[in-house]
């Protein structure tokens, strides 16, 4: 009886576990590595994507594609943000041991690019005592590791430290070769690429580690693939000599994808901005006029939470909000996160803006309600409070513009607002000289009015 | 409470900050209609004496009574005791983002519950009253230390006190500004307020007090009529304090 029952009951349990056939197959990407996948507008594009979309389509499922910065993608992907990761990441020893990998789709190995004016470097041995740029956490690191005495340094993306390489302040710099190939065709006139391959290294899919099921599957889809060339075709289309979307594009057409990108990205930027201090303005406030109090039991909690929050820093709040929270059983989507860590930050700032201006008021203001005959919270909303705002403007003017440039920090969590969204578009059009400028007037765009509005606000009051 | 209780009375008060001894065995009371002066040098506890009797003070010990109540009681007693004291401070304390009507108007509202409309009534007669007809709608940056002390002085007559208690309030004034301060108290007295000021203004303090105490180190030293504490005063102190004031006036 038992017998029969158990395969039954696993049965039961594996489908329960299983997501059922028609969601979504959920696939984590850093799009910021052309050819393999970076964002065109908001098209995912690249090697990478359109093998995924063939691999889930094989399966019968829907790909839906996240963004996210490789230094969390492991991390969002283990906390089952996403079903697969698919990033050009090599297979490792070190990640087998972490994730299961699907059969290999790609074969690269690290290439290295240096000034045209500069030596050649050839070797590993030649770039002993030089500065070596890399994408933080890529497997060129361990490439590099083999030879002691180069100084290694990581960048955010690689265009970052391709430029960083043109601007003479580093010798060279190392990446997966097409992705070298493609960067320097596209825009870096001054680089090219040295010697031969450093590694052989494998692209695979990653998944969580009891996902076997699931990697067996897509294996299965990627056969299907190969055995009917489309694999080839997509290599060809992507790697080979005249592989489409490499080349020079005329100016008017790059502003065309970036500036509504960009619109897109200020759009995020701003609600995560405002909403979080709309929402931390009545906590803040709270939090103050309970830091206040005269009885310690209500002061000190305040306290604790305002130093605590201030004493840490939003990067690690973020991460503990998307990423720790899963693991007490507390799922939060992109959008919840972010603002519930950007809500507790600025709260806590807020908070200490409004007890630097309550106290900032004479106490014979205070003193002077009471003798009247007002009570201390009658005294507060009257007398103290009306008070306090005006002069808690200017400083809570500052807080939002900190906030606002603060927003930046969410592209660990994979959303994509101003900054993230310049890297995308220098990542996929490897033009970092037009498009980080352009960032930088959207930010101003943003906190221009936003100082306008508080000198007017203050000389209105001021007149008074 | 009779009309012949007194207004204050208080027994045996000490006040100590960790070390420092504010008041030291203090015992007074006034009766209703009385206008006591206090004076004594800066420190001598005068002003401590006037924050225990509204409570902004507590005792470290002894007992104070005021209009049968205690200030040092519940805060909700203390805030319906304070209805019935009005505070005058030597630097007004104005709240400064409201008109002076408003000033004047806003614990008649909020504290009492009186409608809007006899809210502004009362503040506007009580503005007549210190002399600022017409200056209801004005901003306090706009009038001189003078007016504002008497919009505070009208502030305080809005809740229709018992007793006003009087904090230096010529003392932050130019001297040409004193005298139309000192008036409107005048007026007060005539009126038979109940009242018990701090001041340095020695000639106001014989023109109008009943009763004047001296006060040094936190101890009443002397008190009785003005003409004999301030023309013939028993004790040393006293005698020195006074040749120092009157020297400087």
């Amino acid at each position: 009886m038992i017998r029969r029952v158990l395969p039954v009951l696993a049965l039961v349990l594996l489908a329960s576990v299983r997501s059922p056939a028609d969601a979504p197959l959920v696939i984590g990407t850093d799009a910021t590595y052309p050819p393999l996948e970076f964002m065109e507008g908001s098209a995912f594009r690249g090697f990478d994507i359109d093998l995924g979309t063939a691999i889930a389509r094989e399966m019968g499922r829907e790909p839906q594609w996240v963004n996210c910065g490789f230094d969390g993608i492991l991390a969002a992907l283990e906390s089952g943000k996403f079903d697969l990761v698919m990033s050009a990441l090599t297979i490792t020893e070190e990640r087998r041991r972490a994730l299961s990998f699907s059969e290999p789709y790609y074969t690269a190995g690290q290439a290295l690019a240096c000034r045209k004016d500069a030596r050649r470097l050839e070797t590993l041995g030649d770039l002993v005592g030089k500065d070596v740029g890399i994408q933080i956490n890529t497997t060129a690191k361990e490439a590099l590791r083999k030879r002691p005495g180069i100084r290694i340094r990581e960048y955010n993306s690689i265009d970052l430290a391709l430029l960083d390489l043109q601007n003479g302040n580093l010798d060279a710099v190392m990446t997966d070769s097409p992705v070298l190939r493609y960067m320097l065709k596209r825009s870096f006139d001054d680089l090219r690429m040295t010697g031969s391959l450093f590694t052989e290294e494998h692209y695979g899919i990653a998944a969580r580690k009891d996902s076997s099921a699931l990697i067996a599957e897509v294996n299965a889809a990627m056969r299907r693939l190969q055995d009917r060339g489309d694999l080839d075709r997509l290599r060809a289309k992507w790697f080979g000599d005249d592989s489409q979307g490499v080349g020079r594009r005329p100016i008017g057409e790059i502003l065309r994808i970036v500036i509504p990108a960009l619109v897109r990205a200020a759009l995020v930027t701003v609600q995560l901005t405002f909403l979080s201090l709309i929402l931390g303005l009545p906590i803040g406030l709270l939090m103050a006029l309970m830091r206040l109090n005269r009885h310690r039991w209500v002061a000190i909690p305040a306290t604790a939470y305002v130093e605590v929050l201030r004493g840490t820093p939003l990067l690690v709040q973020l991460f503990a909000v998307y990423y720790v929270l899963p693991s007490a059983g507390i799922q939060l989507g992109q959008w919840p996160a972010a603002l519930l860590a950007f809500t507790l930050n600025s709260s806590a700032y807020v908070a200490e803006i409004f007890r630097a201006g309550i106290q900032s008021l004479d106490t014979g203001q205070m003193e002077a309600a009471r003798s009247l005959g007002m009570s201390y919270g009658l005294a507060m909303k009257l007398v103290i409070l009306p008070q306090a705002l005006h002069r808690v403007l200017p400083p809570l003017t500052n807080e939002a513009i900190a906030l606002l440039k603060d927003t930046s920090l969410v592209s660990v969590i994979a959303m994509v607002e101003l900054t993230r969204q310049g890297q995308q578009l220098t990542g996929a059009l490897a033009i970092p000289m037009v498009v980080w400028p352009l960032v930088g007037l959207f930010y101003l765009a943003l906190t221009l009015p936003l100082t306008r509005l508080a000198a007017h606000l203050e000389r209105r009051w001021q007149t008074k | 409470m009779t009309a012949h209780d007194p207004v204050v009375s208080i027994r045996n008060l000490h006040k100590r900050y960790h070390h420092v001894t504010a008041l030291d065995d203090v015992s007074l009371e006034i009766s209703p209609g009385e206008v006591v002066v206090l004076i004594g040098p800066s420190g001598c506890g005068k002003s401590t004496l006037l924050r225990c009797i509204n409570g902004l003070e507590r005792p470290t010990s002894g007992t104070v009574i005021v209009c049968g109540q205690s200030p040092t009681g519940h805060d909700r007693d203390v805030n319906l005791l304070r209805r019935r004291v009005g505070m005058v401070f030597q630097h007004f304390h104005l709240f400064p983002h409201l008109t002076a009507q408003e000033n004047v108007a806003l614990a008649p509202r909020h504290v009492l519950g009186l409608a809007q409309a006899e809210c502004e009534q009362r503040a506007n007669a009580l503005l007549v009253k210190v002399g600022l007809e017409g200056r209801g709608n004005t901003y306090l940056q706009k009038l001189s230390g003078g007016q504002q002390q008497r919009v505070a002085i009208a502030r305080a007559l809005a809740m229709e006190p018992e007793l006003m208690l009087f904090d230096e309030p010529t003392s932050a004034l130019d001297p040409e500004l004193v005298g139309e301060v000192l008036s409107v108290m005048r007026d007060l007295v005539r009126d038979g307020m109940t009242m018990c000021v701090v001041t340095h203004e020695m000639a106001f303090a014989r023109e109008v007090a009943h009763r004047v105490m001296f006060m040094d180190h936190g101890r009443i030293v002397e008190e009785g009529p003005p003409d004999q504490v301030l023309e013939s005063p028993r004790e040393a102190r006293t005698r020195e304090f006074l040749a120092r004031v009157l020297r400087t006036q």
